[in-house]
């Protein structure tokens, strides 16, 4: 799993993740990408268009990245999820917390919107 | 001569003059004290023994100094000097942990044909507050210590019956024996065959006449030894009892957690199910049971995660529902329960784990499914449509039970023709890897599967058979739980 930033500006943090969210690839990822979500007081993007499959534990660390966010009126959005990856995420519920964009201009939209 | 040989060589002179004068101070010692034993009085010509060998000692310090032979140069006194210091440094150290040494006392057993050796030998040692026990040859040491327990063997080399060299191969061969240091004693002229018993696993070795300050340390170092693997063999049987009682305790876990699992249905529905934890303990869990006479509920959770954790969380939720413990919640409106599930079992209060589920109630009158999602794969239908069975997921997207306090959820009621099957499941049955990494599709793989097999009565079980021969027969990744639930006509 790799992380990788591609933007840091004042209100907004630009992530790129590639490969698979499960056990493995949280444990390798987890602190850093909790650093750069959830205790920042920013609105993210996180391109997903590389990321090949959420298990659980992903999704648990998308929920902890993200809750933070929430309370302080902030959004995480999902860039281009793959297909699989979008249907796991819509049928978890989880864009009851989180937005699913498909281009980089709707996600910058939403981030500042 | 080595390097250090060369550079000092009024060092190795002084070293050389006192080697055999101590031998002749430590034997004469080793005189006066059986002398004294034996209760001889009269050591006046020992002791002028001993006064001439503490002279010529005083002699070779004084005469054989350094500053006494300027013939040296520079550099060789300063490295003189040099080794003086370190030699005192070394000698304070090895002092220190010699008396370290001499503390440790033992039970040891002395093997050795001859019976004065043995018993200078005893006496010795047991001035120095050792239990001793003697044993005349191998054989007889052998027995000894399967009867007994010794902390160290000092083991002849040359005996009758069975030399020192046979008994130590077998005590290394048994078991019981091998963790037992041996010090082989022997003369000097047997060194060949104390070779051969130190690379069989003797410890170490004496001489044979005894140096007593050599005897003390070589028993203390090897009583130390002893005593180290000893600890290290008790921290080891803590570990493997530690390790048994965890093991036992999970197993009887694992059984819990499949005891409260029901039984499978016959009628009026025909229920079945497999279910495969991961490791030992699942976060799966399920159950089905009428609410009141007419409303049948189903559901099937899964908590993120497996092992101990995911397995409490798991049982916790699933007696919830199966007792109906909800505060202020209609058991009949799945909307209501997720709700309450939700509020209920918040992530920060349940260390930071979630679950999903799908809940069901069925209503045997009006034969309608009412059904909702928490996070969880949708439920499937089974239908026969102008005589070919069609698989249809039913949609319900709800979030995942524990994410978020005061969520809302969806619910959802579908009619259930005749002949009609139902599965749920957790997502361990579809999200499964094939060897070269890539995933199975649910839309392109799972749903094909069921539809060509939905028929199986034993479909919970071919399902599970086709994705461990996709995942290569190991283990797999994920819990597995599915079941199949069969309307009636």
């Amino acid at each position: 799993m790799n992380l990788a930033i591609i933007e840091q500006s004042e209100n907004l943090t630009f992530l790129s993740l590639e490969g698979s969210l499960n056990l493995a690839g949280v444990e390798q990822i987890k602190a850093q990408f909790l650093d750069l979500t959830a205790a920042q007081n920013k609105s993210t993007i996180v391109d997903f268009s590389k990321v090949d499959f959420v298990a659980s534990m992903g999704m648990r660390l998308l929920i902890e990245a993200t809750k933070p966010l929430v309370r302080e009126g902030k959004k995480l959005i999902i860039l281009n999820p793959q297909p699989e990856v979008d249907k796991v995420l819509e049928s978890a519920g989880m864009t009851n917390i989180l937005e699913i964009a498909c281009s980089e201009v709707d996600a910058r939209a939403l981030a500042l919107g | 001569m080595s390097d250090s040989e060369e550079k000092m060589p009024l060092a190795k002179l002084r070293h050389d003059l006192r080697t055999p004068i101590n031998h002749i101070m430590g034997y004469s010692e080793l005189l006066e004290e059986d002398l004294k034993d034996r209760g001889v009085k009269d050591l006046d010509d020992l002791t002028k023994v001993q006064t001439a060998a503490r002279q010529l000692l005083e002699l070779i310090e004084t005469r054989l100094s350094d500053e006494n032979f300027s013939g040296f140069a520079f550099q060789e006194a300063v490295a003189a000097s040099d080794y003086k210091k370190i030699t005192t440094s070394l000698e304070s150290s090895a002092a220190e942990y010699t008396e370290h040494l001499s503390k440790l006392t033992g039970r040891i057993l002395i093997v050795d044909d001859h019976p004065d050796n043995r018993e200078v030998l005893v006496k010795r040692l047991e001035r120095q507050g050792h239990q001793t026990a003697e044993a005349e040859n191998g054989r007889h040491a052998l027995e000894m210590m399967a009867s007994g327990s010794y902390d160290l063997v000092l083991l002849d080399v040359m005996m009758p019956e069975m030399d020192g060299y046979t008994a130590l191969g077998r005590m290394k061969a048994a078991p019981d024996l091998r963790h037992i240091p041996v010090i082989m004693i022997s003369a000097l002229d047997e060194i060949e065959s104390v070779v051969r018993c130190i690379e069989t696993g003797a410890e170490d070795f004496l001489p044979k006449p005894f140096n007593p300050t050599l005897l003390r340390a070589r028993i203390g170092a090897s009583l130390e030894k002893k005593a180290f693997r000893d600890q290290e063999q008790a921290y080891l049987r803590q570990i493997e009892e530690t390790q048994k009682r965890l093991e036992d305790e999970l197993r009887e876990a694992a059984k819990y957690v499949i005891s409260i699992l029901p039984p499978p249905m016959e009628k009026p529905f025909l229920i079945s199910w497999a279910y495969d934890p991961s490791t030992e303990l699942g976060g799966d869990s399920f159950g089905y049971h009428w609410i009141d006479d007419t409303r049948f509920a189903i559901y099937l959770l899964d908590v993120c995660g497996h092992g101990v954790g995911a397995a409490l969380l798991s049982v916790a939720a699933i007696n919830v529902l199966r007792s109906g413990s909800l505060k202020e919640v209609d058991f009949l409106d799945p909307s209501q329960v997720l709700a309450g599930l939700n509020d209920t079992f918040q992530m920060e209060r349940h260390n930071n784990m979630y679950f999903t589920i799908w809940y069901g109630v069925y209503h045997a009158p009006s034969r309608t499914l009412h059904y909702a999602s928490g996070g969880h794969p949708p439920g499937i239908m089974l239908n026969t449509e102008s005589g070919t069975d069609v698989v249809r997921p039913l949609p319900c997207t709800g979030m995942l039970i524990g994410a978020m306090p005061g969520m809302s959820y969806d619910s959802d009621t579908v009619t259930i023709p005749a002949n009609t099957r139902l599965f749920v499941y957790s997502d361990g049955a579809y999200e499964i890897k094939r060897p070269d990494g890539t995933m199975i599709s649910y839309d392109h793989d799972f749903l094909p599967f069921l539809n060509r097999h939905g028929r199986s009565k034993t479909l919970p079980d071919d399902v599970l058979q086709w994705i461990r021969a996709i995942h290569t027969g190991t283990d797999l990744d994920d819990d597995y739980s599915f079941l199949t639930v069969d309307f009636p006509a």
